[in-house]
């Protein structure tokens, strides 16, 4: 199956275990609320309003078994063609997540109407906005501070001291710059949600001034020392990788795996540490004689948030305050939503049409007045007086090549490669197949083979007799 | 002090906000000395632009209700005014819900109730 697809094995596996976790609190009662419509306990126990949470938790289960399963199955393809699993693995991907929100949204107005049909009303519907001037005040002393950031990005200096790490570096500096710009884009993305949960509006649960505080403190505190953990573990994990990258000359499958599963434990970590941060909450709120109950629903009856007095475009998701989710009263909401999803829509498309050609449109070779290799996404065009030597092999090589600039499965590797101690290389090679040309050009070496046979030999052929004219 | 802010009224934000503070301090939920968020923090919390927070705190400022600080942020001001101009434009304030509530039928004790229950005061001394 390779690297690639015990990957996406791994992380369909954590998609449906955060959706089953995250869609089963969803159909519990919690914070006076239940599939996302605002109800009293005795409301809740209405026969009618029982009868549809039961079919709801039902349908999850459903589809929450079907999803454990295609999850698996959707990689088998990975066996034969990458580009045909991973186009099923992105529609699964996408198609799977789609579907289950589909159910939830589907019981949340049922329920909804239910609500509005029986005239049942709880708690005070809101249409203004509260505040606390104590807790607005204590607000910036509740998450921990930035700082604490530091560690995460200090991890990547410890490795720099090696004077062999930074060698790889400079002898690999295309492919050290994009995981550097990775490393880098990760820790700001980390940083950024820190911001944006540091910075929004406190939330007024009570009458008691004391209450709200210490409910908001649980809950930032409690998601900017999540944020922290997380990123720290995540640095950890990119370091792994890189050690490994530079220790083996290339990742290897116990690398990779090792990283895939430090970012599902950190994932579910934040899942485990959102659910206690909710219950601590839910403690404290408990105790409290003047819990203040909100009705938000008609803000929610779509199952999306439009609230055309809010002024904000980005608000906590009522289910989850760790997701943002954007007001759909917003005119702008609708032109990120339609530039995320036709944004997403092109680059898998673009994505899946070179993955299909790399996989369906073999390498040609072409001997004119140059030497022409034309494959998909990485032709090369070669003049004769850059080649020192040809030669043919009856197999490629036992040589350890790192990727810099092309794809690698186990059927093939076509593009720029890294060789320890060699230096830059081009490899057209289809495993299995044979003979193989190896050309040595004044910088690097490039390796091709086909698979239909003839063609090397008779390229071969061509080529020395340009070469000796 | 917890307040409410209608984000549909006719009457802007900064008016409202100002008007919910002066209630406050009339009311002792705000006590003199008590420090107040600061202009980002109650923007933030709002929803709104911080010169809106800003042209509240400068109005209640000019009114002496808070003091602003650069170092310690603002805070209800330890002292009222207590300036022959508010005395004027209480009554004027006074003299125009009167006038109105006279247009509108309401007798003197039941104006005087109002004014004892906006005061907090609940019986005649």
């Amino acid at each position: 199956m390779g690297i690639l697809g015990v990957i996406l094995a791994v992380t369909n596996l954590v998609v449906v275990v955060c959706m089953h976790i995250s869609f089963r609190q969803y159909g519990k009662y919690k914070e006076h609320m239940i599939l996302g419509v605002t109800l009293s306990e005795e409301q809740v126990k209405d026969d009618e309003i029982q009868c549809l949470l039961e079919k709801y938790r039902k349908s999850f289960r459903k589809y929450i078994i079907i999803g454990y399963i295609t999850g698996i199955l959707v990689i088998i393809p990975f066996e034969w063609y990458v580009s045909i699993a991973l186009i099923l693995y992105l529609v699964w991907m996408f198609g799977y997540i789609f579907l289950i929100q589909h159910i939830y949204v589907k019981y949340h107005k049922k329920l909804y109407a239910i609500k509005k049909q029986k005239g049942y009303t709880y708690g005070k519907i809101v249409n203004e906005i509260t505040i606390d001037t104590k807790l607005s005040y204590a607000k910036d002393k509740m998450p921990v501070s930035p700082g604490w950031f530091l560690p995460s990005m200090l991890v990547f200096l410890i490795p720099l001291s090696n004077k062999g790490v930074r060698e790889f570096i400079l002898s690999n500096l295309q492919m050290s710059c994009v995981f550097i710009g990775v490393i880098v884009l990760v820790k700001a993305s980390y940083l950024l949600i820190y911001y944006m949960f540091a910075k929004q509006r406190s939330q007024v649960y009570s009458g008691n001034s004391d209450i709200n505080i210490a409910c908001n403190r649980v809950t930032k505190r409690g998601y900017s020392i999540v944020f922290v953990v997380a990123s720290f573990f995540d640095s950890i994990s990119f370091f792994m990788l890189l050690w490994d990258e530079i220790a083996m000359g290339s990742m290897t499958m116990v690398g990779v795996l090792l990283f895939v599963v430090m970012q599902c434990i950190i994932v579910m970590g934040m899942v485990v540490g959102l659910i206690q941060i909710k219950k601590k909450r839910e403690s404290i709120l408990a105790e409290d004689s003047q819990e203040r109950v909100v009705d938000e629903d008609e803000f929610w009856a779509t199952g999306f948030y439009r609230n055309p007095m809010d002024n904000r475009l980005l608000v906590p998701d009522r289910q989850s305050d760790m997701n943002m989710t954007l007001n759909m009263a917003k005119p702008s909401a609708w032109i990120w939503t339609a530039g995320i999803g036709i944004g997403t829509a092109v680059l898998l498309l673009w994505t899946s049409v070179v993955m299909l050609r790399l996989d369906f449109v073999p390498v040609t070779y072409q001997v004119a007045d140059k030497f022409e290799i034309i494959a998909p996404s990485y032709s090369k065009t070669i003049e004769f007086d850059e080649i020192q030597w040809v030669t043919l092999l009856d197999e490629f090589p036992d040589i350890k090549a790192s990727k810099q600039n092309g794809a690698a499965t186990d059927e093939y590797a076509l593009g720029r490669f890294h060789i320890r101690n060699e230096g830059t290389c081009y490899l057209y090679i289809y495993h299995g197949y044979s003979p193989v040309l190896e050309l040595q050009l004044n910088d690097m070496k490039i390796y091709c083979n086909s698979r239909e046979d003839g063609v090397i030999q008779e390229c071969y052929q061509q080529l020395q007799e340009k070469l000796s004219e | 002090m917890i307040f409410h802010l209608n984000m549909s009224s006719e009457t802007p934000i900064y008016v409202q906000l100002r008007n919910q503070i002066v209630l406050g301090i009339g009311r002792g939920d705000l006590l003199p000395g008590e420090a107040l968020p600061t202009v980002r923090q109650l923007a933030e919390d709002i929803g709104v632009n911080n010169m809106t927070v800003n042209k509240a705190y400068q109005i209640l400022k000019s009114e002496g209700y808070i003091e602003i600080d650069r170092r310690h942020g603002a805070k209800v001001a330890k002292h009222q005014k207590d300036d022959k101009e508010f005395e004027v434009y209480l009554k004027d304030k006074m003299e125009l819900a009167a006038a109105e509530a006279k247009a509108h039928g309401i007798e003197l004790t039941q104006f005087m109730d109002y004014c004892r229950e906006a005061f907090g005061v609940n019986e005649e001394a």
